[in-house]
């Protein structure tokens, strides 16, 4: 059993995501109501650094992907635990997702889609989940 | 993984990818441009539009350029996306159906629009499509060529309309919704000129006046509407054949779109072998295939059989089908709770005869009015009961490798086989009289995106739970 643990490039690109998405939110807002901008850029910088330098940090301390010969686990969460089982027989196909900013860290999110439902992972290298697909592949 | 094709989109794409922008921004451009070169006078509003233009469709060139299709001997590569670049790898065998369609506007341009479907899209959409040069499709089909000699059967042009006429609500809405709206209508009309002439003559005389054309426009629209309809599902029909070749089943249908469904008969689900309403007065009956993944807006099925008589469905069914085979033994409901089928209708028969004479002794006025809706009631009920009479000879459930039931849906009549690891959730419900009969009412849905049911009434509670401990190991 192999298991894949997202890079420290993942946090990167989730914490700039985070700055970015904020910071749009304080400047339509700002557009709105300007009297309050103060108060809405102290709720964004407390909201910035609990997201990015507390929650994602453990977060993907918590996310693992593990691949052994007839299913994919994978492990999540916090606060409460998640387990997911994707056993190779139930899996249709898999998919490989990059946006702009996780190409420009050489990382991409994988979705595993089975009969009627899908699961998003978090980021992981390139290469890993080149290896996961193709695991995935060679199931079939 | 050798690829043995690469394939790029059809330009025309691009013209999709702006087709949300279509009404709200090209077109006021283009209105826009012709207005400036009018008047000779170019404004901020005219700059605006024309830099969203632009990038919109400079967007959609880079959208069309990323796309691209890899297919190997086992699986298809597909690259698409600019923003979020997305890569699936999907496995051939996991691919249910592959749908071609062609248009006019394909006609034209030389494309077709293919959809791939697995189990894994989601309910009405396909997992992806695109347009593709007629040469490429061709190309995708030459690379998985059967080694059995494909199998036509064509269907004439009387048996489609048939289809056309007894499946779609269309001729059910010329035949029996048109004129029982025209006739409660008009004496509704009728009844409120009445009532509204004893009381103000004026209003009265107004209404008598306006009323029948009122009634007659409503009439035409609405068999408008449902000749439309007709017509609709009519040409979307013809021209119907299928193909078996080995693995691989086609359907082929439509005049002026030209539309193709490929799919494994591994992916099949259930059959159904369906009789509707107006089907039973031709006795014909149509044979249907429910498919993982394949999807359209009524879910995931397609028509193998349009029309055919009792034994030539059966018949045909047992060579297309020959695994779906079902078993001897069938639980069947017991001579003593039959009756039990007519509770309903008789119920509601009691209901209808007391809101007619409480109706009718209320509001004289509209006797008219009440008494036809009383004999529209007293049909439908009619046909209720002639159900709950098929019912007690032909309902029935066998729990075996090959799940068989025959049972009614609503208005229709359906036998329905189905393998019995393809079924999802078995649900047995007991009403406090089924307890002291020891019977009861099951319901077994099939694990697909529409999530079919098969509903059999008034069985021996025993049997069954027998059969099921059997058959599932429980």
């Amino acid at each position: 059993m192999k298991t894949y643990l997202p890079p420290k490039s993942t946090l990167i690109v989730w914490q700039i995501r985070v700055t970015v998405l904020l910071a749009l939110l304080v400047a339509v807002l700002y557009w709105f109501i300007a009297d309050y901008f103060l108060v809405l850029f102290c709720v964004s910088l407390v909201l910035a650094v609990v997201f990015n330098l507390i929650y994602f940090p453990a977060f993907l301390r918590c996310y693992s992907i593990s691949v052994n010969q007839n299913a994919i686990i994978i492990k999540s969460g916090v606060f409460i635990k998640h387990e997911r089982i994707l056993p190779f027989p139930r899996m249709i196909y898999a998919e490989k997702q990059q946006t702009l900013v996780a190409k420009a860290f050489s990382v991409s999110a994988l979705v595993l889609r089975v009969a009627r439902a899908a699961t998003l992972t978090v980021e992981l290298k390139d290469n890993d989940i080149a290896e996961i697909m193709k695991a995935v592949a060679k199931w079939q | 993984m050798a690829v043995k094709l690469k394939i790029t989109a059809h330009p025309i794409m691009i013209f999709y990818y702006l087709k949300p922008f279509w009404f709200v921004l090209i077109i006021p451009l283009i209105k826009a441009i012709v207005s400036a070169v009018i008047k000779a006078e170019v404004n901020n509003v005219l700059l605006n539009e024309l830099f969203i233009s632009v990038v919109l469709i400079t967007y959609s060139v880079i959208k069309w350029k990323k796309l691209k299709i890899n297919i190997s001997s086992d699986f298809i590569e597909i690259y698409l996306g600019v923003v979020r670049r997305r890569y699936a790898n999907i496995p051939i065998n996991k691919i249910s159906t592959i749908e071609t369609t062609k248009s006019p506007l394909d006609y034209i341009f030389g494309t077709q629009k293919v959809k791939i479907n697995t189990e894994a899209g989601k309910q009405g959409s396909a997992d992806f499509w695109f347009k593709l040069n007629v040469g490429d499709v061709k190309k995708v089909t030459e690379l998985y060529p059967e080694k059995v000699t494909p199998k036509t059967i064509k269907f004439s042009a009387v048996r489609v309309a048939v289809m056309a006429a007894t499946s779609s609500s269309a001729f059910t809405g010329i035949v029996l919704v048109v004129p029982i709206i025209n006739q409660a209508v008009r004496l509704l009309g009728t009844a409120v000129t009445d009532l509204l002439l004893d009381r103000i003559n004026k209003i009265g005389q107004l209404f008598s006046k306006f009323m029948p054309p009122v009634v007659n426009t409503v009439t035409v629209v609405f068999l408008i509407s449902y000749f439309i309809a007709f017509l609709i599902s009519f040409f979307k029909s013809v021209n119907f054949k299928v193909v078996f070749a080995g693995k691989k089943t086609g359907v082929f249908s439509g005049l002026l779109v030209l539309r193709k469904v490929l799919f494994n008969t591994k992916s099949v689900n259930s059959v159904c072998i369906e009789q509707t309403p107006l089907m039973r007065f031709f006795a014909r009956y149509l044979l249907r295939v429910g498919i993982g993944g394949y999807g359209n807006r009524k879910g995931d099925r397609a028509v193998v059989v349009p029309s055919a008589k009792r034994d030539e469905v059966h018949e045909l069914f047992s060579v297309l089908f020959p695994k779906f085979e079902p078993a001897d033994n069938k639980i069947k409901p017991h001579k003593n709770t039959r009756w039990r089928f007519y509770y309903l209708p008789t119920l509601f028969l009691a209901v209808s005869v007391i809101l007619y004479l409480v109706l009718s002794y209320s509001f004289p006025v509209f006797k008219g009015l009440i008494s036809f809706g009383f004999i529209v009631t007293a049909c439908v009920l009619a046909y209720y009961y002639s159900l709950a009479e098929y019912n007690t000879k032909h309902s029935c459930i066998s729990v075996a490798p090959v799940i068989y039931a025959n049972y009614t849906r609503w208005s229709a009549t359906r036998e329905m086989f189905c393998e019995h690891n393809r079924i999802g959730i078995i649900h047995i419900t007991r009403w406090p009289v089924d307890k002291r009969k020891n019977t009861c009412n099951v319901r077994l849905t099939v694990r697909s995106e529409a999530a079919e049911s098969i509903t059999v009434k008034h069985i021996s509670y025993n049997e069954l739970t027998d059969e099921i401990k059997s058959l599932y190991q429980i």
